[in-house]
């Protein structure tokens, strides 16, 4: 066996590989789409064909659209998740930057704490989180669905590691050319880890988007529904056993967040190699 | 233009002192020059007088006023870094702008895009790019204003970083390292532009380096440091010619100063093996060094002369550099010889080589320099 067709052969195993290891992970996704497609019956039937051999999928999506408010629930999921980024953002970077090109007493303790929190599982402080904002009459709110997460230890300890890397002299020729602190950490640091930014912000939308967990604690009225919680109100309600028609709204629920990781698809695998940290 | 006073400037990071007690004047329009080995806390006394760092006691003036309390912004200074610091994400032009409009428009006039349409902001930004494009221009930087950083060679990102230090027009620059970084063919072209703008602007420049040939070259004085102290503040010539110290004597000059140990008695220095004594002025008794330069020092009899034996020719085109072994000497001797004198030389050669006593730097027991006395070298 020659050289080069050694390395072929072993570039084919290896993508047969991954490839098998793909259809596993993509197998629901596709049966997921494929189901959207067919009519009642045939899901029923117990034959397992990926195309339909009945297409359903106009009624299906009809369906989905028109019964459902799943615009309503998309509109829903992009207030709370940018709401939720954009106040992360504004605890984060300048907490980051304290940490990473301040020097101040208890600067060590501090980031101490931020990588506990970094080891607390949010559904552990659920309970009382749920029973303060009952409290203040809050449940049943954007706020409720929001507050919670404004502070994010991952954005802060992703975003420090990040501003490490900035060099000390970018922050003192700022200093020198006039700038503000306030100025200097807008209008020179932020830009600078416009990567790091970014890798976040794809983690914290794909995150709050796909939550269910907490939407199902805080939000009973289908108003407020984000889109994962929108499927578990209508999954009874409305389709019963329907499952093309939530199979339809389904797909239409992920497809901006498929979209979204296409698009930031290299700054994920950034965000996931800079922060050292696997997911 | 202002000139810049440090007096006693104490620093220290927990136990460990960096700076000892640093004085130094630099007149107004002076090119100083701070060099040392690495870790002398140069680059340290330079962020003293930027107000990037603090220091615990002592006073830095600027102009004759007192600077201590204020921001680093308010202190009417640039600094040029040995990185460039350059801002990544902004144009060559933006870059250059930022330390006029930071100090000439208005929180409000700084919003993008909304900004501009402010009272006066308009007539401010004219104002602004007329004086960046003439900084870039005095520069030769013009065709690249619309660059990012990025895309900039060393040198031509060490050209913004002036251009950004020189747009506003401060009273003092402060340079640290601005050309390690640098090729070395660049340095050097580098180096003759600096002189330039700095006979152009006539600004004071506190330049640091460890570079001492970028020290030599530029300075109109230059500062000397070890361990946190000056060592010696004088021009170019006289710290070469007349060093102070025997530490100034072996950090100045490539290749170093020839060094050997020898016995005072407070009088006279015996050079022992039959040589001459050297009466001195006044000193210690005790172990002094006698030096001279490799450059001062020939082969066949002189004044003083010791037998040497060749160990290795180095041949650097314009100059030879001879290496010998020698009693009594620290290390292998250097003698420049012309390429004449060096056709006859060969390796392993066993050669007498000496000096004039007038080109003999001698320093007692404490480093100190010692003067001899001409008169009454016995023969």
């Amino acid at each position: 066996m020659s050289r080069s067709f050694q390395r072929r052969l072993m570039g084919w195993l290896l993508h047969a590989v991954l490839a098998v290891a793909a259809f596993v992970v993509l197998l629901p996704l596709i049966w997921m789409v494929s189901t959207s497609f067919k009519t009642l019956p045939e899901i029923m039937s117990g034959e397992l064909n990926l195309i339909p051999q009945h297409w359903a999928a106009l009624e299906n999506y009809a369906k989905a659209v028109g019964t459902v408010p799943v615009l309503r629930f998309m509109f829903n999921g992009l207030v709370v998740s940018a709401a939720i980024l954009a106040l992360q953002l504004l605890v984060a970077i300048p907490a980051a930057y304290a940490l990473a090109k301040l020097r101040w007493r208890g600067r060590n303790a501090f980031l101490a704490t931020i990588l506990l929190c970094l080891m607390v599982p949010h559904q552990a402080p659920a309970i009382p989180v749920y029973i303060g904002l009952h409290t203040v009459g809050l449940i049943n709110t954007y706020t409720a669905l929001i507050a919670p997460f404004a502070f994010s230890a991952f954005g802060i300890f992703l975003l420090r590691q990040y501003f490490m890397t900035i060099p000390d002299d970018l922050i003192h020729a700022g200093r020198i050319d006039g700038m503000s602190e306030s100025a200097i950490l807008w209008r020179v640091v932020t830009p600078t880890a416009a990567p790091a930014i970014v890798a976040f912000a794809v983690f914290s939308v794909i995150a709050h988007w796909n939550d269910l967990f907490w939407p199902l604690i805080v939000v009973t009225t289908p108003e407020l529904a984000t889109p994962p919680r929108g499927i578990v109100f209508f999954r009874n309600d409305e389709f019963g056993t329907d499952y093309g028609a939530m199979m339809a709204m389904t797909v239409i629920v992920t497809l901006p967040l498929v979209l979204l990781f296409l698009l930031m698809q290299r700054r994920f695998v950034d965000g996931i190699t800079m922060s050292g940290l696997k997911g | 233009m202002a000139e810049l006073a440090l007096k006693d400037i104490h620093k220290g990071f927990g136990n460990h002192a960096v700076l000892k007690g640093v004085s130094l004047d630099v007149q107004d329009g002076e090119f100083l020059t701070i060099v040392g080995p690495s870790g002398c806390g140069k680059s340290t006394l330079l962020r003293i007088v930027a107000g990037l760092e603090s220091h615990n006691s002592g006073q830095v003036l600027i102009g004759g006023a007192a600077v201590n309390d204020r921001l680093p912004g308010e202190r009417d200074i640039a600094m040029v870094f040995q990185s460039y610091a350059l801002y990544p994400h902004l144009s060559v032009f933006d870059n250059i702008a930022v330390p006029l409009r930071y100090r000439r428009l208005s929180p409000a006039q700084r919003v993008p895009l909304v900004g501009s349409w402010l009272p006066s902001a308009r007539r401010l930004e004219r104002d602004i790019e007329r004086e960046v494009q003439a900084v870039a221009s005095l520069l030769d930087i013009g065709h690249l204003l619309p660059r990012r950083p990025s895309q900039l060679s060393g040198g031509q990102r060490q050209r913004v970083a002036l251009g950004r230090a020189i747009v506003r027009q401060p009273s003092l620059f402060l340079m640290d390292e601005p050309l390690s970084n640098l090729d070395a063919k660049l340095r050097t072209t580098m180096r003759a532009e600096l002189t330039q703008l700095h006979q152009r602007i006539g600004t004071t420049f506190l330049y640091v380096t460890h570079d001492q040939v970028e020290a030599m070259t530029m300075s109109d004085r230059v500062a000397i440091m070890f361990e946190g102290r000056f060592e010696q503040i004088d021009t170019p010539q006289r710290l070469y010619a007349e060093p102070a110290t025997l530490s100034v004597a072996e950090f100045i000059g490539t290749p170093r100063i020839n060094r050997m140990q020898a016995r005072s008695d407070g009088r006279s220095i015996d050079l022992g093996n039959g040589m001459p004594t050297l009466p001195v002025a006044a000193s210690g008794s005790g172990i002094c060094h006698v030096c001279f330069r490799p450059e001062s020092a020939g082969f066949g009899r002189h004044e003083l002369t010791w037998p040497g034996k060749i160990t290795f020719i180095e041949d650097m085109g314009p100059e030879i550099f001879v290496h010998l072994a020698a009693q009594g000497f620290d290390e292998r001797v250097i003698v420049r010889a012309t390429r004449q004198a060096a056709a006859q030389l060969r390796m392993g050669q066993e050669t007498p080589f000496g000096v004039a006593v007038s080109d003999v730097l001698v320093f007692g027991p404490d480093g100190r320099r010692i003067a001899l006395h001409r008169t009454g070298v016995a023969p």
